[in-house]
């Protein structure tokens, strides 16, 4: 029989392994330290060709280390604290996932404002005049304006998102609206449009339906096909939610987190690590950041699968505080 | 074994979905459980991962799905996604702030009293509210509270007050701007491009040329067109609902009866009718027609949404005094009204401004913008301080929006999975094999869409169906359908299905909300008489494409960027209007032409003489060329009676023998790669190729024996007809191309008196100047004064010779000589000039207005196409033949 606490652990260890997985590439692909299959054919394999220098190997091992040291302390949190309801623990992830969401909204809404200021000022030549010639040249050039003016914005946003409670990513709807009409009011009173305008929205734009995804999943708004299971029990939706949660859910994030990040060439990680920027010669540098979208969406979203399957196994292991985490009846 | 996994992972999705799951992670999770199980036991028994994939690998299709994910977003193309939330937004700002409802009320007093008004008024409204969200769900169950009650209080028959709303929940999907005609542009125009590369590939194989001509280009469907297609197909359907109940209730006015009035019919009465329903009204006016009159993009047009209907909510909100009520609302009236006097009155390019009025002019325009602004922060204020209206409205948009992008998402790796097993190339085998062309593919896809619609959403469908069929449909060349057109089909297909008992969504919905003395029977009872309507609308449209096509090209041709007459695209329309204006008018525009060459033309140099004389020669010539086309034309289509079915027999024929060559390649290359004769399974693959052998041989043989001879004719007519035509296109073109440059020559005298000053003064300006480069700089000055005037080139070389001079000019005594140089040049230039004003003005006080006149009579016909674009009612009548769909079957 699956006790309360042995799925407690299982639900711990899936977000240990999706947050362990993303300092590991923080640290494969900044740091150039080896990936695990090499760390493992350097240790397990005879051939000369694929061993590793001195300091990689513990690079390596200091990888592989975390994972266990990990893993050794979720299950040690959950034995030292057995009387922690899945409900409980279902919130605290919930809690994470909305951080992490909230954290990203900051960020894309700091990023997005300077970085417009940046390219209009760019694009009309005032940019030396403004911020002199030196800081110009660094705003010039994409990656130095990643390193230098998006990553202290991203910190920032994360510090607000620490201090703050609200939803924050639904500000993006009338961000969007707001960016647009910007447009409209420009190109047909001032016959004046950009590229970095069409950019703003976006960027914007893209951000807000895959950070939205987390909310609508609590919030039971992605559609359902229920000819079937507007029918059946709490029970068997229960059952539903948390099978879907593991086998349909879960699988979708890792896709995403596993071939968007497997080497430097991979579909998200090329573009973050080159910072890259849209085709258009003056519109902003942002569009790496749009890549990244989609692993702050697969790593919310997982998070969220597990939460939501710890609240559907509290309702079938029958907990007092358990709800049905479908929003009720409709 | 790629079958295998291709059916598991129907049964998968299928299982998934009606488990309940949301269909956002149930479609790509099953597929993502597909392809691991398919590569897993690969690895198992094949000892190769991709051993049971069509083509590519497991991690290659993850791959490919991701980056679809990603595609969502990141490419220019699918900006016109954009528009979703921003009219999503509209919608449920309309709807929050009650004004959704305001109509419904106002609507249901002022019909009220008529026959089934009340149940028109439901039709309207949710026509118009729909629209914006496109939810069948939330139209109906909305509706299904403020209008069904009120229905039934009014003893409306419980099936018609049932079925009216259901019906008038779905309308939403059709009538712009809905967000699902939005997702279906962006899954079509994908598919049309696909679509028009299966048509190359067709046409090089059947013709064996190698570049299609593009006037057989697959038409696409932007979001812009989508919304104009489905304008007037939406407008008959409301009239279509509109008449029925009307009638209905006039026949037996106990199911709807009348609804009287309580209160007066007095100023105040009115005043509320006009406050209710004008400004939702012109929002959703402005917001179609600057996408219909090609002013502003569909963002755009959403963004001008979303910011009304907040405006408007910033009124209807408001609780406290009466008194500063609509002063928001009136001021960004008041900004607009300045705006549109500012832009009429200066030019307000923020980009190049000239003068200090036009400086002026956009001083004046920041203030407008200022009190717009100040008028949408106000009203913001509002939405946020009331209610939270605004939290609400942006929550509600993130999860709509949320909840149709996911699936977007989602359904890009089911496609990736379904193409990774195969399943393209089997749904293509299928529906080509299909007996009976076209049509019958087309009304197995639209059953299939029809049967979905109970179980799917449209966007589901939009997403996981089209990709799949629409390329195959559209590439068809007998029917040649436009995307625009196909899309619109679907739209009243799924429609339809959604009414449909026992399963229809909306009938669903609104047994959730409705009451219990309504039973299920009234509701089904009243989806009946709606869906023989819904039929009948699919009908009318199906049969009159022209419906659908006619408004996006209408706009296409009347706009700005409107395509000259000379594009190839628009060729075949071209001919067929100028041979009915032959038809109509050849002895008044050979009378023209027999007027034109008697002219006098003696003031002309004798080059452009010979010129005009050939222009009217070759314009006599072209006119008598024109019966051939029309002979030709005619011989083809009396041939092509017989002709037609034969070749269609034949290229179904080549068809199948195509695809044995395809299974015979690849055969031979398994046995290329056996070692030897002896392997195992080596004979079964060579007696596999011998049978393909002996099938293709049985099937070049069936190819019907009069097949050489009759293409052959069909050949020569096709040849005769190309070749009148480009005998008497030669003639007309080399014939306007001659008169338009002797005619713009004598129509720049005007132009070439005006430069005289500048010219004589020249020869000053160089003697006294001692500055080289200001001097280079004036004469450039003087050089570009000839851009714009014909034929001015010899007197325009002089001065850049003169200019030229200076170039090396490095001490004074150079740049004296070169002086004298440049003087000598400005001379020549001068007398040039006037050699050339001289006749220009004569020939042009002389010729002009004759001119004008025979340009009149044939720019119309044999000038046509060399003009710079139609005129509008050469526009309209070439997007109404554009309309039809074009069998181009014998082109392929």
């Amino acid at each position: 029989m699956i006790s309360q606490s042995s799925t407690r652990i299982f639900a711990r260890a899936l977000v240990g392994i999706v947050l362990l997985y993303l300092i590991s590439r923080f640290f494969i692909f900044w740091h150039g330290w080896p990936d695990f299959s090499e760390t493992f054919q350097a240790l397990f394999s005879s051939n000369s060709e694929n061993s590793l220098e001195g300091n990689q190997l513990y690079q390596g091992l200091a990888l592989i280390m975390l994972y266990i040291a990990t893993f050794v302390l979720i299950f040690l949190s959950v034995k030292r604290n057995p009387n922690v309801s899945l409900t409980e623990d279902a919130d605290k992830y919930k809690k994470i996932s909305y951080f992490i969401i909230r954290a990203a909204f900051w960020a894309t809404f700091l990023v997005g404002l300077a970085d417009a200021i940046v390219s209009l000022m760019r694009v009309e030549e005032v940019l030396v005049q403004v911020v002199g010639a030196e800081t110009a040249q660094i705003l010039d050039q994409a990656t130095q304006r990643g390193l230098y003016l998006h990553y202290p914005l991203m910190v920032l946003g994360i510090v607000i998102a620490a201090f703050t409670r609200s939803l924050g990513f639904i500000w993006l709807a009338f961000l969007i609206v707001l960016a647009e009409f910007t447009i409209v009011i420009t190109r047909f009173i001032f016959s004046y449009e950009q590229a970095w305008m069409g950019d703003l929205v976006r960027f914007w734009y893209a951000a807000f339906f895959l950070f939205a995804s987390a909310f609508t999943l609590v919030e039971n708004g992605h559609v359902r096909v229920d000819v079937l299971y507007s029918q059946i029990t709490n029970k068997k939706k229960a059952i539903v939610n948390a099978f879907g949660s593991l086998f349909l859910g879960l699988p979708v994030c890792w896709t995403i987190l596993y071939y968007g990040m497997a080497t430097r060439q991979s579909s998200l990680a090329a573009p973050i690590l080159s910072f890259e920027t849209s085709a258009s010669g003056y519109g902003m540098y942002v569009k790496y950041l749009m890549a990244a979208f989609l692993i702050v969406f697969a790593v919310s979203m997982a998070i969220i699968f597990i939460s939501y399957f710890l609240k559907s196994c509290a309702f079938l292991f029958d907990e007092k505080d358990a709800e049905l985490p479908m929003g009720g009846e409709h | 074994m790629e079958l295998f996994f291709l059916a598991l992972l129907f049964i998968t999705m299928i299982l998934m979905l009606t488990s309940g799951f949301p269909v956002a992670f149930a479609l790509p999770g099953s597929a993502i459980i597909t392809i691991g199980l398919a590569a897993l036991t690969g690895y198992l028994f094949a000892d190769d991962p991709s051993a049971y994939f069509a083509e590519g690998g497991p991690s290659q299709w993850l791959s490919a799905g991701v980056t679809n994910f990603r595609s969502l977003y990141w490419i220019v193309e699918r900006d016109t996604l954009i528009a979703i939330p921003l009219f999503i937004f509209m919608g449920i700002m309309l709807q929050r702030s009650k004004i959704a409802e305001d109509l419904l009320v106002a609507m249901a007093q002022l019909f009220g009293p008529l026959p089934g008004g009340l149940g028109i008024s439901v039709v309207f409204v949710g026509a118009l509210l729909a629209a914006t969200t496109g939810i069948v769900g939330a139209t109906v169950i909305a509706m299904g509270l403020i209008s069904l009650p009120a229905m039934l209080r009014n003893n409306y028959s419980k099936s018609l007050a049932a079925g009216t709303i259901c019906a008038s929940g779905t309308l939403g999907q059709i009538i712009p701007p809905s967000i699902v005609l939005i997702i279906l542009a962006d899954q079509l125009a994908n598919a049309a491009d696909q679509a028009n590369t299966m048509r190359k590939a067709l046409y090089k194989e059947a013709t064996g040329e190698f570049s299609m001509p593009s006037q057989f280009d697959v038409v696409s469907a932007s979001a812009g067109d989508m919304f104009m297609g489905a304008l007037i197909p939406g407008m008959i359907l409301v009239g279509l609902y509109m008449g029925y109940i009307f009638i209905y209730a006039w026949l037996k006015p106990e199911v709807a009866p009348p609804v009287p009035y309580d209160g007066d019919y007095d100023r105040k009465f009115f005043l509320n009718v006009v406050l209710a329903l004008v400004p939702p009204l012109s929002l959703i006016f402005v917001v179609l027609g600057s996408i219909i009159l090609g002013v502003a993009t569909v963002n755009q047009a959403g963004a001008i949404g979303a910011i009304g209907a907040m405006i408007m909510a910033g009124y209807r909100l408001h609780t406290g005094s009466k008194s500063t009520m609509y002063i928001p609302a009136a001021l960004a009236i008041f900004a607009l009204l300045a705006i549109t006097f500012l832009k009429s009155r200066y030019d307000l390019n923020i980009k190049s401004i000239q003068s200090a009025e036009q400086w002026f002019g956009i001083k004046l325009a920041f203030g407008a913008v200022g009190i717009l602004i100040v008028a949408i922060a106000w009203s913001a204020m509002r939405a946020i301080k009331i209610d939270d209206t605004l939290k609400h409205v942006m929550i509600d948009t993130a999860k709509m929006t949320s909840m149709v992008f996911i699936i977007l998402i989602g359904a890009a790796m089911l496609t990736s999975a379904f193409r990774g097993f195969g399943g393209e190339e089997i749904v293509k085998h299928f529906l080509t094999s299909l007996p009976g062309g076209f049509w019958t593919q087309f009304l197995v896809v639209m059953l299939v869409i029809f049967l979905l619609g109970f179980f799917l959403d449209f966007i589901e469908i939009a997403v996981v169906v089209v990709p799949i069929v629409a390329p195959i449909l559209l590439a068809n060349p007998e029917a040649n359908v436009t995307a625009v057109w196909f899309g619109v089909m679907i739209g009243l297909n799924i429609q339809t299905s959604f009414l449909t008992p026992p399963f229809g969504f909306a009938l669903f919905y609104l047994r959730g909300v409705a009451d219990k003395i309504v039973k299920t029977t009234d509701i089904y009872k009243g989806a009946i008489s709606f869906i023989g309507l819904q039929l009948l609308g699919l009908l009318i449209v199906g049969l009159f494409p022209s419906l659908v096509n006619y408004v996006p090209n209408r706009t296409h041709l009347l706009s700005e960027t409107a395509p000259p007459p000379l594009n190839p695209k628009l060729q075949h329309c071209l001919e067929n209007y100028v041979l009915e204006q032959y038809a109509n008018d050849t002895d008044t525009i050979k009378a023209s032409i027999e007027k034109a060459s008697a002219l006098d033309v003696s003031s002309l140099p004798k080059k452009l003489q010979s010129k005009f004389k050939a222009s009217t020669e070759d314009a006599l010539k072209g006119l008598g060329q024109t019966q051939a086309i029309v002979d030709a034309k005619t011989a083809i289509a009396t041939f092509s009676v017989d002709y037609k079915p034969l070749q269609q027999q034949v290229s179904a024929i080549k068809t199948s023998i195509s695809k044995l060559n395809k299974k015979e390649e690849s055969l031979q290359e398994e046995l290329d790669n056996f070692e030897s004769e002896a392997s195992v399974g080596y004979a079964g693959l060579k007696s596999k190729i011998d049978n393909i052998n002996a099938e293709r041989t049985e099937l070049s043989s069936s190819t019907p024996a009069t097949w050489e001879v009759e293409n052959g004719k069909y050949k020569a007519l096709a040849e005769t007809l190309k070749k009148a035509r480009r005998a008497y296109l030669k003639s007309v073109d080399s014939s306007y191309e001659n008169f338009d440059e002797i005619r713009s020559v004598i129509a720049s005298a005007p132009a070439l008196a005006e430069i005289e000053e500048p010219l004589k003064s020249m020869e000053k300006m160089i003697t006294d100047s001692n500055d080289k480069d200001a001097l280079v700089e004036q004469l450039k000055v003087v050089e570009g004064l000839f851009s714009k005037i014909a034929a001015s080139s010899k007197i325009k070389s002089k001065v850049t010779k003169a200019r030229r001079s200076f170039r090396k000019v490095k001490d004074d005594v150079a740049f004296n000589e070169a002086k004298n140089k440049a003087i000598a040049y400005s001379k020549d230039a001068l007398k040039i000039y006037q050699g050339e004003i001289t006749w220009r003005t004569e020939a042009n006080t002389a010729l002009q207005a004759d001119f004008e006149s025979y340009d009149a009579a044939i720019a119309k016909t044999i000038g046509l196409r060399l003009q710079s674009r139609f005129t509008d009612p050469q526009a309209k009548e070439m997007a109404a033949c554009l309309s039809h769909h074009r069998d181009l079957s014998l082109s392929f």
